[in-house]
């Protein structure tokens, strides 16, 4: 699913949802400032598993103001979810799916 | 009431593990802690007087009615994710299969019969403690199911199915037949002996405050 919407507020902020098909479902709804690159806001949501799982709140507001490159939006993921365990995404396709999401936004 | 009952005991449990087979009073759906409340039609239960929980644990989004649904909840886990499924899954793979029926693990969380999911379970960790709960299909209404419950099109893409009604099946045994199976196949595989237990009083109040304060409010339900 892919669906770009301009923000109202800001007319730098695009939001952008989309979902893979990972070993589970995970669904990134992407909110990012075109001017800087970076991450306003982001929400996962999917059936996939992570213990503990509070930590979804941590990465969501963790990840805000991390620039929409792949290494710097993997080295943070890396980061907040040291320690945890997890199942149906890896730090690679999560971080992967946020970028696409962001590449989304110009097809 | 049934997800407050399943945190209560996962605070409560001592180093003896607790087998938990129930039903549901009311036709209801859960969603998993992750998913967004979009991915199931919220709308159509209301008003279909069918129930929306939000659970602790991950995974998918079932549709509880004509179903046997357990939970184990054990200080003693294995430390991988699915080792753990592996093993809990295993006692009720055996427990159906002493009833005839084929039924498989099917990794990561699925119970499986020729194929079809007959059975999902979910898992969460907290304090040393590990809960997983899981569902067996005795009786399935797929065109209800599907209609309460949005199944993503990414999500059956890869299986080239294009119907997911098709890979849900049931077992079509009585609720009975299955908990009597399900208790001599968790005797065997702990090499234990079973001792009911019903909820006291006070527990039984604990548990309608954290449905009341918890599961009830829209807060929760409604988080994602």
């Amino acid at each position: 699913m892919v669906s770009p919407i301009n923000n109202q507020n800001n007319p730098n902020s695009v939001s952008v949802k989309r979902c893979f098909k990972f070993e589970k479902m995970v669904c990134v709804d992407l909110v990012f400032d075109k001017t800087t690159n970076t991450i306003q806001s982001i929400k996962i949501t999917g059936d996939f598993f992570l213990h503990p799982e509070e930590t979804i709140d941590l990465i969501e507001s963790g990840i805000v103001g991390t620039k929409l490159e792949k290494d710097l939006v993997k080295k943070k993921l890396e980061s907040l979810l040291s320690g945890c365990e997890f199942y149906g995404f890896s730090i690679d396709s999560l971080s992967d799916a946020i970028i696409r999401c962001k590449e989304a936004d110009y097809h | 009431m049934n997800m407050a009952i399943d945190e209560y005991l996962m605070t409560h449990v001592t180093d003896t593990p607790i087998f938990r087979i129930y039903g549901w009073s009311n036709p209801c759906v859960s969603i998993g802690y992750f998913q967004s409340i979009e991915d199931i039609d919220f709308q159509k239960c209301r008003n279909e007087a069918v129930d929306v929980v939000r659970r602790i644990t991950g995974g998918g989004s079932v549709f509880h009615e004509r179903e046997l649904t357990y939970s184990f909840v054990s200080r003693k886990y294995p430390a991988k994710i699915i080792d753990s499924y592996q093993e809990i899954c295993q006692i009720i793979v055996s427990g159906l299969n002493t009833l005839g029926i084929d039924a498989k693990f099917s990794p990561l969380n699925d119970i499986t019969v020729d194929g079809k999911k007959i059975g999902g379970n979910a898992q969460t960790r907290k304090n040393g403690v590990l809960l997983q709960h899981g569902t067996i299909l005795l009786e399935v209404n797929k065109e209800k199911m599907f209609s309460l419950l949005k199944v993503p099109i990414e999500k059956i893409s890869d299986k080239k199915i294009s119907d997911a009604k098709y890979r849900v099946s049931q077992v079509s045994k009585t609720f009975d037949q299955v908990a009597e199976a399900l208790k001599d196949s968790l005797k065997l595989a702990l090499d234990c002996k079973t001792i009911t237990l019903e909820l006291k009083q006070n527990e039984l109040e604990s548990c309608k405050k954290i449905a009341k304060d918890k599961y009830s409010n829209p807060d929760w339900t409604l988080k994602r």
